[in-house]
């Protein structure tokens, strides 16, 4: 778990739950007894007692299934939602308590979500923004100036925002939100829909705004590429728990334990396939071959010292499982357990 | 690159100062963003002459079969131009509660709210740009039809300009009414059906079509002491009117309803504020 000085840490949730009530449906209420019969609650648990720190300057990935708490969280965060019991603080504010301070401080951006007026150009909607940020004017217009440039939003700010491409209206959407110099940046899936060009374009954005100008990080995203090009460290929630905190390396490395061995022989192996215990192999061509080792069962260490003997080997390559499989692991073990429960 | 934190305004007349900047903020941009529905206000302008026109057939087929002057005090010209005032309030009408009702039911309120400047400043802004377009251009519309139907009628600048000031407070009133039915969806699925009964109700009982002056007495006494005949018959009556009489009662109706719904509203409110902090959106 990252830890830092006080005055540093721009997140921070201190055994942080949510509990909701909701009507138990279960519970059948017929004819007119509906009208004045209140129907049962049952609790459920969005996030239970949850502790963890963001210094300013981090950038985090909090990743996890649908349903896990990361909307629970980040609303909590974000001073939509009130926790049930614990307490949180963001940049020093009660989110729930210090909202509108709060607001002037941090951004959000919802993937799904657009915050510009749809039939006209973003500018419009920077000035909308520059005015309900209460932001002065000239300050406003050379920083939207220096974001354009950044962004090459040049040309793009006076059309409509209707006419512009979803990637094009997402670095806009960025900009905006950025118009009022946040500390932290809030992202909830900010590549959805994007194509492969826009995803790297607005990672890059996102990434550098985070190492240059020391913005603070938190993104959701389902995707591997978002966390692994955008964040430094990552906290994994699911059923409503943080189970992972560690660095993105840490995450790959330890999460699915699982490591590929790819060797390129200097002359082709003519003997029986290597049958280990915890090791499948696959030839690719007669010169390379292919080892998934599941590091629970035998060391990567071990298999490799088992193929130096045999094979003639001119390079060889150890991988950590590609950022796609950890989170589908992830995932993957939430449905089981949830399958279980 | 520069910092440009804004600090939103302090104190009681900081706060007003800066509500009002956000206001006029969302009302340039939605007016402009009218500029792009033109079609759709034209379209709507048209609608409104046809209508016009068989009212018009209708009132004078009245007026024939009666075989009268006057009606109610009415002239045929009057009761023409008191349409005009009375449909430009209504067909101006912005129905933004089913845009509240769908951020209530979507959870995108709880998104709004997190905006500084306010939900309800960010609302009223763009009602007022889109009810004045609507409503300049209705009057623009009507006023031509009736030019060419009926012509021109005496009217004082005075009564003019404190009946357009009425028909201003009037759609205050309506903005907050429609907002209070919007909020409603915290409660029930649906408040379509309730806005549409407001609609109705403030169309029959505040004398769209036909001045309260001829209702029969027990519905006219109802109709007078509901709101709905201040805000659509009283501004249209005052600006037909010679003297300004009428002007205490009808600004003491509008101003008592206004603070009567207002603080049901701001009530209503403060409860779906807390509903959204507790249940999310």
């Amino acid at each position: 778990m990252a830890t830092g000085m006080r005055s540093e840490i721009a997140v921070s949730l201190q055994g942080l739950s949510r509990t909701f009530e909701r009507p138990d449906l279960g519970v059948p209420i017929r004819g007119l007894r509906r009208l004045w019969t209140r129907r049962p609650t049952v609790e459920a648990v969005a996030l239970h007692p949850t502790t963890f720190h963001v210094n300013a300057g981090e950038s985090v990935a909090f990743i996890g299934p649908n349903g896990a708490g990361k909307s629970t969280t980040i609303k909590i965060l974000t001073g939509i939602l009130h926790p049930t019991t614990g307490m949180a603080t963001v940049l020093g504010h009660v989110p729930w308590l210090d909202r509108d301070a709060l607001s002037r401080e941090i951004a959000t951006v919802f993937g799904q979500k657009s915050q510009l007026w749809y039939h006209l150009p973003a500018r419009d909607s920077f000035t909308l923004l520059t005015r309900i940020h209460d932001l002065d004017a000239d300050l406003a217009r050379r920083r939207a100036g220096a974001l354009c440039e950044r962004f090459g939003l040049e040309g793009l700010l006076d059309r409509p925002v209707r006419t512009l491409s979803l990637g094009e209206r997402m670095r806009c959407e960025v900009a905006a939100a950025l118009l009022h110099s946040p500390r932290i940046l809030f992202l909830d899936e900010p590549t959805i829909g994007l194509d492969v060009i826009a995803r790297q374009e607005l990672r890059s954005i996102i990434r550098e705004l985070n190492q240059r100008d020391g913005v603070t990080v938190f993104l959701t995203s389902h995707d591997a590429g978002d966390v692994e090009r955008v964040c430094d460290r990552a906290i994994v929630i699911h059923t409503g728990r943080v189970v992972f905190d560690g660095s993105i390396e840490t995450l790959r490395r330890d999460f699915v334990r699982r490591k590929t061995i790819s060797l390129e022989l200097s002359s082709p192996f003519t003997g029986e396939s290597p049958i280990m215990s915890g090791v499948v192999s696959t030839q690719l061509t007669p010169m390379r071959w292919q080892f998934q080792v599941d590091t629970t069962v035998v060391p990567a260490e071990t298999v490799l010292a088992g193929l130096i003997g045999r094979m003639q080997i001119a390079d060889l390559t150890i991988t950590d499982p590609p950022m796609e499989d950890v989170i589908a692991a992830i995932y993957g073990q939430a449905s089981s357990s949830e399958a279980v429960s | 690159m520069t910092s440009v934190r804004g600090r939103g305004g302090r104190g009681v007349v900081g706060i007003a100062a800066y509500r009002m900047r956000v206001i006029q903020a969302y009302f340039v941009v939605h007016l402009r963003d009218q500029m792009a529905y033109l079609g759709e206000v034209a379209l709507g302008g048209i609608i409104l002459a046809v209508l016009l026109f068989v009212l018009t057939q209708l009132w004078q087929a009245t007026f024939r079969f009666q075989g009268a002057h006057t009606l109610g005090g009415y002239t045929l010209a009057q009761v023409i131009w008191y349409l005009v005032l009375t449909e430009a309030f209504i067909t101006s009408r912005v129905a933004f509660a089913r845009k509240i009702d769908t951020d209530v039911r979507t959870g995108d309120l709880a998104y709004a709210l997190v905006r500084p400047g306010g939900y309800v400043s960010a609302h009223f802004g763009a009602y007022l740009a889109e009810r004045l377009v609507r409503f300049a251009f209705a009057l623009l519309v009507g006023g031509v039809f009736a030019l060419l139907s009926v012509g021109a009628i005496p009217v004082g600048p005075v009564p003019l300009l404190v009946g357009l000031t009425a028909s201003l407070v009037a759609m205050l009133l309506d903005f907050v009414m429609v907002l209070g039915i919007g909020l409603g969806a915290f409660w029930i699925e649906d408040t379509s059906s309730i806005y549409l009964i407001y609609t109705r109700v403030s169309m029959i009982l505040g004398g769209l079509l036909i001045p309260i002056d001829l209702f029969p007495d027990t519905i006219g006494a109802i109709a007078r002491a509901l709101p709905f005949a201040a805000m659509i018959h009283g501004p249209a009556r005052l600006v037909l009117s010679s003297g300004l009489a009428e002007v205490p009662g009808l600004f003491t109706m509008l101003g008592g309803s206004l603070a009567l719904a207002g603080g049901l509203v701001w009530w209503e409110y403060g409860v779906a504020r807390r509903r959204v902090t507790a249940q999310g959106g």
